[in-house]
């Protein structure tokens, strides 16, 4: 099979569409390159209203942002930028769904999303690193650029130091351009966000989708609550998510390459991009390699895919999965040996929360419970599932007529096309884990994978859904569907990106306690400043999440990392006078060379954003209790303890230093008197200069 | 035109048959763009060559020529191989024990993309089973991406359409997005909230300072980053119960960004105990929002004449 027909037949899944025909397409293009026929004057007013469009929708973005940074309490913002969203989007969708829409266009229209849906993540931090993850790939950079390592200890998330992908390519790209850190990082994220929509597309025309479906498929996929804010951020699943969809892309089309036309090459490139992920990161390679598996496992399945060559293919197929597994296996085992017990508890908690949860002994978690979201975009969190599921159902009711009519036969297709929808479907089971507080995260992660297969499921329903309303429908009531269909594309839009991140990640603010992205002041980054010049770099400091991230990163001290067994945070919880406990915290901080210790005064009088002061797995007794604060009462007892001494003060940092603190030195109650006059103080003077 | 159309199938077939050697001596000219004046254009040209040659030289090296993806797959593919070949450089040169810098990545990669260079020009030499316009012809126009009508005009011209179509894509992703953050930037932003902080300064003691028998003097800092005068009480106390006053208060007013540097003077201490010293400055009018009462910075120190021995402490 020649690369030509082999195009055809997957042009052919899909469509009697008559419009979008390939052949019609290079007529057009034939016709263009030679005659030129003027384009009809409704083109340039169709150009020109997109143009608008996409020009007030960026417009209403940077004004949402504008109202964000400028307004105490306003729901006006999200209003604004989802206005905004839409009008990039909505028009956009419409182009791409148009069947006469060419695919040169379409293509351009793909390419243009890419750019313009980063849009709100760089208005978001354009200068620096706001989210939590991003300070410590940004830590990780650095240290790479300064010691001219890998593997550099992280003391943010200690876990990726093992995953230096991301880091090793950004610092190259600083070394070749001179640029700063997040230039190149910024650089690099544009790079994998627009090649990651273009390679769900490619990844839709190597399972035999046509071009229109594809570019639907690559619109819907761009719906999941990662794609706007989550996989944009600098941290290595943006980079890894891009790989892996090329990786699936090069492994599908070395799957249905024959050999001596591309089929090596295609492995090559699998097993080289697949590697690259490894390197990168460890949730994103478990995931490709499970992908992998199930594509294998459904091309051998005799009633899938039995066709011509499809044991040489399912050969291929499981062989590409092992050398992907066996490559991952070996870094996970040589280099990154703690990703298991760093994965693991997420699925095994979050498996043990609902089972407790449905029995009764454990609470489930309350969606939306702090969210600063309005209502109407928690509500339509709730919709997208609806939807999805839907559309999903619909899905499938089309790829059954496909196999009915014969126009999806036994064969390679089938069973891709069925292996990804399985994947897609694992969407609505991994949908429970949002109840439960450990397993939410893990299956707000999994929805970036598993999208790529729902977007597979869920794109030829759509294009289904808009060819029926027009071969079926009176016009009004096709415009009514069409409506309906935009309606429900918008309501996807807000409510799959109001399911991933917080409002306080997605938009500016003021300050706001225990929100990781709101909690930067002017007064931390002087605080961190005067401490790297006043003590060098590299100390061991004890302090909570919040300070911690700005000292950690760009202060480049080394963070305690509170835990059952380094309960730094009893330190901040001990009534004052009473003594610190365990007995041998003091002895631990000590023999670590734990020097400092910062505190932050609004820890005594807010609870944070986020829920926690220190970690996620802080106890009970760490976390707020309602609105009331544990430390409340329990912070100024530093200023007189005996085994510390405070050597800087902000309006609400303290810096305290460690003094013997395995066996510290009372200092005297009574105030030294002078000699020879006993009941007069010792005086000193005090003087100051500007 | 006809000198163009006699120059245009030779330059094309250049083209075809060397592009991997000019594709490397474009990444080996990384070198002379570094000495160039840092600014945006060197940088841009930098990255550009960074992130399409590496991997335009593995798609090469690795694929056919005539199976190799075309247009925007292979503007990807390129773009991502680049930045994975980078990285994997970096493991390379770690995995061998040298630094991570400018020069080694450079001549890692170098190296790297030299062999495949080679291999590349080697596909190329064994892929010429046709010579003349029609064999260069057919390598340009097989395109995975664009492939369904085979190698025929059309396809170069819609392939190339779509390349152009693509590129003017890119070009106004790119402007909007430039345009939307210069936008931004030029808009009003609220103006970054003040802050006053105090801390020691001179040499940073490891425990208790020593004081000589003449005294000694410890130096302090206060900086005010805030947008008005506020008039402050600088006191010190010897920290205990009670506190006693170790000095005379002293009153100052602090202008807008202003730092002022403190002098407290510990005299010569009666006996070997340790004590401990506190300076705090006190706002007149400035309220804690916390706490709701005046705003107060201290820091403290604890302080022992090294003379005297800690029995003389009763």
């Amino acid at each position: 099979m020649t690369a030509t027909p082999y195009q055809r037949q997957l042009d052919s899944i899909s469509d009697r569409e008559p419009s979008v025909s390939y052949s019609r397409v290079t007529h057009r293009s034939r016709d263009a390159h030679h005659s030129r026929p003027a384009p009809n004057m409704s083109v340039y007013l169709l150009a020109a209203a997109f143009v608008a469009c996409e020009l007030a929708g960026v417009a209403a973005m940077i004004r949402a942002y504008q109202i964000a940074q400028t307004t105490v309490s306003s729901t006006s913002e999200f209003a604004w930028f989802w206005i905004g969203m839409l009008l990039v989007e909505l028009p956009l969708a419409g182009l791409i769904g148009r069947r006469a829409t060419s695919r040169n266009i379409r293509i351009a229209l793909i390419t243009f999303y890419g750019f313009v849906s980063y849009l709100p993540k760089l208005l978001r931090n354009p200068a620096s690193p706001i989210y939590h993850d991003e300070y410590a790939h940004w830590l990780a950079t650095d240290e790479i650029l300064t010691t001219g390592k890998l593997f550099q200890p992280n003391t943010i998330i200690p876990i990726i130091s093992r995953y230096p992908g991301l880091h090793a390519a950004t610092a190259a790209l600083v070394h070749a351009t001179g640029l700063t850190i997040w230039s190149a990082a910024t650089l690099l994220l544009i790079l994998f966000h627009v090649t990651l929509v273009l390679g769900i597309a490619a990844l839709a025309q190597a399972l035999g989708f046509d071009n229109r479906t594809a570019s639907l498929i690559a619109i819907l996929y761009a719906l999941n609550s990662s794609f706007l804010y989550f996989d944009t951020q600098y941290a290595y699943e943006s980079m890894a998510i891009t790989l892996l969809v090329w990786t699936l892309v090069a492994y599908i089309r070395a799957i249905r390459s024959q050999p001596g036309e591309g089929q090596v090459a295609w492995s090559v490139l699998t097993v080289v991009l697949s590697a690259a992920a490894v390197i990168t990161h460890h949730l994103s390679t478990i995931t490709l390699v499970l992908i992998m598996a199930l594509v294998a496992l459904a091309m051998s399945l005799p009633w899938l895919a039995r066709g011509e060559g499809w044991g040489r293919a399912a050969g291929l197929a499981w062989g590409l999965t092992l050398s992907t597994a066996l490559v991952a296996g070996a870094w996970f085992h040589f280099v990154a040996p703690t990703t298991l017990s760093y994965l693991s508890p997420y699925l095994g908690e979050g498996l043990s929360e609902l089972m407790q949860a449905a029995e009764g002994s454990g609470g489930a978690r309350q969606l939306f419970g702090a969210s600063l979201s309005p209502w109407w975009e928690q509500k339509a969190a709730y919709a997208v599932t609806v939807f999805a599921l839907f559309l999903a159902v619909a899905g499938l009711l089309v790829i059954r007529a496909w196999i009915r009519d014969g126009r999806l036969p036994q064969g390679c297709r089938r069973a891709l096309l069925s292996a990804f929808a399985v994947l897609g479907l694992l969407y609505f089971p991994s949908t429970v884990f949002i109840l439960s507080p450990a397993g939410a995260e893990g299956a707000r992660r999994s929805w970036a994978f598993t999208w790529i297969g729902l977007s597979m499921l869920v794109g030829p329903a759509a294009v289904w859904l808009l060819d029926w309303t027009r071969r079926s429908m009176y016009r009004w009531r096709r415009v009514s569907f069409r409506s309906g269909l935009v309606i429900a594309l918008a309501v996807a839009l807000v409510g799959g990106t109001a399911a991933g991140l917080n409002a306080s990640y997605r938009f500016p603010g003021s300050f706001l306690y225990g929100s990781d992205t709101r909690s930067i002041t002017p007064e931390l980054l002087a605080a961190s400043e005067w401490f790297s010049a006043r003590f060098g770099t590299n100390n061991n400091i004890v302090t909570d999440r919040y300070t911690g991230l700005i000292f950690g990163s760009f202060g480049l001290q080394n963070i305690a990392s509170p835990s059952a067994g380094f309960p730094v945070y009893n330190m901040y919880l001990a009534k004052p006078g009473a003594p610190i406990e365990p007995a041998f915290l003091f002895y631990d901080l000590s023999s670590s060379h734990y020097t400092y210790l910062i505190v932050d005064a609004r820890m005594a009088y807010d609870t944070p954003e986020l829920g926690v002061y220190f970690t996620p797995n802080d106890p009970t007794s760490v976390q707020p209790r309602g609105t009331k604060s544990p430390f409340y009462g329990r912070l100024n007892k530093f200023n007189t303890v005996q085994w510390a001494v405070k050597v800087f003060q902000s309006d609400n940092y303290s810096i305290y230093r460690f003094i013997q603190l395995t066996m510290p030195i009372s200092y005297q109650q009574q105030p030294p008197t002078s000699r020879g006059k006993p009941g007069k103080v010792l005086q000193g003077k005090l003087t100051v200069t500007p | 035109m006809n000198g163009t159309r006699r120059v245009e199938p030779w330059v094309k077939r250049l083209w075809l048959s060397t592009w991997p050697l000019w594709a490397l001596l474009a990444f080996a000219s990384l070198a002379a763009v570094r000495l160039l004046p840092k600014g945006d254009a060197a940088a841009s040209l930098a990255a550009a060559i960074l992130l399409i040659v590496p991997g335009s030289l593995t798609l090469g090296a690795v694929f056919n020529p005539r199976r190799r993806p075309r247009g925007l797959v292979f503007v990807c593919y390129a773009a991502l191989l680049s930045a994975v070949l980078s990285a994997f450089s970096s493991l390379v040169l770690y995995a061998c024990g040298v630094l991570i810098t400018a020069e080694s990545t450079y001549w890692c990669l170098l190296a790297l993309l030299t062999v495949l260079v080679i291999t590349a020009e080697a596909r190329l030499l064994l892929a010429r089973p046709t010579k003349g316009r029609r064999a260069a012809h057919k390598l340009e126009a097989l395109n995975s991406y664009h492939s369904d009508a085979g190698t025929d005009d059309e396809t170069s011209a819609a392939s190339r359409n779509s390349g152009y179509y693509s590129i003017v894509a890119a070009v106004a992703g790119v402007s909007l997005l430039a345009g939307g953050l210069y936008a931004y930037d030029r808009l009003p932003h609220p103006a970054p909230t003040g802050y006053t902080w105090m801390a020691w300064t001179g040499p940073a003691a490891q425990g208790d300072i020593a004081i000589g028998s003449s005294g000694t003097e410890l130096s302090f800092q206060i900086v005010h980053h805030q947008s008005d005068n506020t008039t402050f009480k600088l006191s010190a106390w010897w920290l205990g119960t009670p506190s006693r006053s170790l000095a005379k208060s002293v009153t100052l007013s602090v202008g807008t960004n202003q730092t002022y540097q403190g002098t407290l003077f510990v005299p010569q201490l009666p006996n070997g105990c340790t004590y401990r010293i506190v300076v705090s400055l006190t706002a007149a009018r400035q309220i804690d929002p916390l706490t709701k009462k005046r705003q107060v910075w201290s820091i403290n120190a604890d302080v022992h004449d090294l003379a005297k021995s800690s029995r003389t402490c009763r």
